[in-house]
């Protein structure tokens, strides 16, 4: 076998993980810590993903520019979301069941509002760089996955420091740990929730633009994605950010190297049969749960 | 300080606290009393807005409180040690201190109070950088108790702190409980161990089925025969 090829996969693979990753981290913080399974987290993507795609045709605005904007945007449909309509769902029995059942919803409207304002056609982001290719010795990269790449770990690296360094994320981690001592020393849990649920909104607005850069997208594509997002977020531990991380990252790898290797249609089989042997080997994840 | 008044809590259907009246005053001392399921921390946790009550009222500072929002309480000075400790098991021991000292008051004065519990608690400091939940049941119970300390109380309301503790490590936590109420900080102690919780209080309240059956100075309660008979095997 060619070396070249294997280790030209393997880092595409990562790169492809890294976006995953980015995409799957909020998704498995607003599982892991608040029992919110949020089914419109990929939709929240693609809507940013649409959000760069326009502003770029109409104003030919750069795809990461308009993240200045919809993220922080995002943040704030997060936490009005959670504000409306979450909220009324914390207390009942079932949070996890009815969280899907409501976000589920979210996401029909989402995706139809999508379908309504850029129709079903399938977009793709070109701008000057689109289309470059950095070549280091027998290597090759491609502008968008160096990009989703870099953006990716940026993404990451800011949750992580947020819920460890700062006084917010460290209340954050205290409310999901202890929510009743946590209110004992002061801390409003509807404010926290609030906030850990627009965070997790907002880092999927950078998830989906990352998506957006590698995969062409049109408003069903937050399906796919979605799919995807369960099996990283259930490799990497539900609620742990770097090991959801990681978890990206691998399966990034394995479906670099079987896309390389094997027949396209044995790729999603693969991917999706391992995550089956890791559901009966480790369902708590591969790594250990931490927040 | 904290006047609770005629208050009623159920759960469901179940009535768990019926007409319970009690006082705290500034820089006092009190223990309440009672076995095992007679409400006490049914009664603390309303007070400190955990738990909603039907009926009644709790008054602290001349302000109504019962039925507000648990951090709210907290806001105002009202500081509960909870059962089982419940730290932040995942964080640091100096983490832990600082959401202790979460609300905005306290924030300013970290440092300074940060350092009195490294006095107060050698043993918190030599494990600063550990996490909480590798503790031992002592060191938890003094780190559940230091980060209390770390919102600056005007009450300290502390829920069976010597639940699963060794004698010896009990004993030093209710000694530095009463040296604690002697610089000025009234506490309200509730607990099982009602010989030592009565010998280094003021004055107690006895909890049964619900209702407060009994109380008085602390001294005099240790002498009543109803006292002796059921919970001094006297």
């Amino acid at each position: 076998m060619n070396s070249t090829l294997i280790i030209q996969s393997l880092i595409s693979g990562v790169m492809m993980g890294s976006v995953y990753a980015l995409l799957g981290v909020g998704f498995s913080l607003t599982w892991g810590v608040m029992k919110v399974i949020n089914v419109a987290h990929a939709t929240f993507g693609l809507l940013a993903a649409f959000f760069a795609y326009t502003a770029l045709q109409a104003y030919g605005v750069d795809p990461l520019i308009s993240l200045v904007v919809s993220a922080p945007l995002l943040f704030l449909i997060g936490c009005t979301l959670y504000h409306l309509l979450i909220v009324r769902i914390t207390s009942a029995k079932a949070v996890i069941v009815s969280s899907m059942i409501l976000t589920f919803g979210i996401a029909i409207i989402l995706e139809n509002l999508m379908l309504l304002l850029w129709g079903a056609d399938p977009r793709l982001f070109t701008t000057s760089y689109t289309s470059k290719v950095i070549i280091i010795g027998p290597f090759y990269f491609q502008y968008p996955p160096v990009i989703g790449f870099l953006m990716s770990i940026v993404g990451v690296t800011l949750l992580h420091l947020f819920l460890k360094k700062t006084y917010l994320g460290k209340a954050v981690r205290a409310a999901w740990q202890q929510p009743d001592a946590s209110q004992l020393c002061g801390i409003n849990l509807k404010r926290i929730s609030a906030i850990t649920f627009g965070l997790a909104v907002s880092t999927a607005g950078a998830g989906g633009l990352g998506m957006g850069l590698l995969y062409s997208f049109e408003p069903h594509s937050h399906n796919l994605w979605l799919i995807h997002l369960f099996l990283v977020v259930i490799v990497g531990g539900v609620g742990n950010v770097l090991g959801t991380a990681l978890a990206g990252v691998i399966v990034g790898v394995i479906t670099g190297l079987s896309m390389a290797f094997l027949p396209y249609q044995w790729v999603n089989l693969l991917t999706f049969g391992l995550l089956m042997v890791i559901l009966v080997v480790r369902p708590q994840g591969l790594f250990q749960s931490e927040i | 300080m904290l006047e609770i008044k005629g208050i009623s809590v159920s759960y469901q259907q179940h009535r768990a606290l019926t007409d319970v009246s009690m006082v705290v005053e500034k820089n006092d001392f009190v223990a309440l009393i009672g076995s095992n399921g007679a409400g006490k921390s049914t009664l603390i946790n309303a007070v400190s807005g955990l738990n909603k009550i039907d009926l009644g009222s709790i008054v602290f500072e001349e302000k109504i409180i019962s039925n507000l929002a648990p951090d709210y309480v907290s806001s105002l000075g009202v500081i509960q040690v909870p059962e089982g400790r419940k730290l932040f098991p995942q964080m640091t021991v100096e983490e832990n201190l600082e959401i202790g000292a979460y609300l905005p008051e306290p924030r300013k004065m970290y440092s300074r109070n940060l350092g009195k519990m490294f006095e107060l608690f050698p043993r918190l400091k030599e494990r600063r950088r550990q996490r909480s939940g590798s503790l031992s049941g002592g060191e938890q119970q003094m780190l559940a108790i230091a980060r209390a300390l770390m919102a600056q109380p005007k009450l300290l309301m502390l829920d069976e702190p010597s639940l699963g503790l060794a004698p010896i490590v009990t004993l030093e936590i209710f000694k530095i409980l009463q040296e604690l109420n002697q610089t000025g900080l009234s506490i309200l102690l509730v607990s099982q161990e009602v010989l030592q919780s009565l010998n280094i209080s003021k004055r107690g309240y006895l909890l049964e089925n619900g209702g407060i059956n009994l109380s008085g100075n602390s001294s005099d309660l240790l002498t009543d025969p109803r006292v002796k008979e059921s919970y001094l095997g006297l």
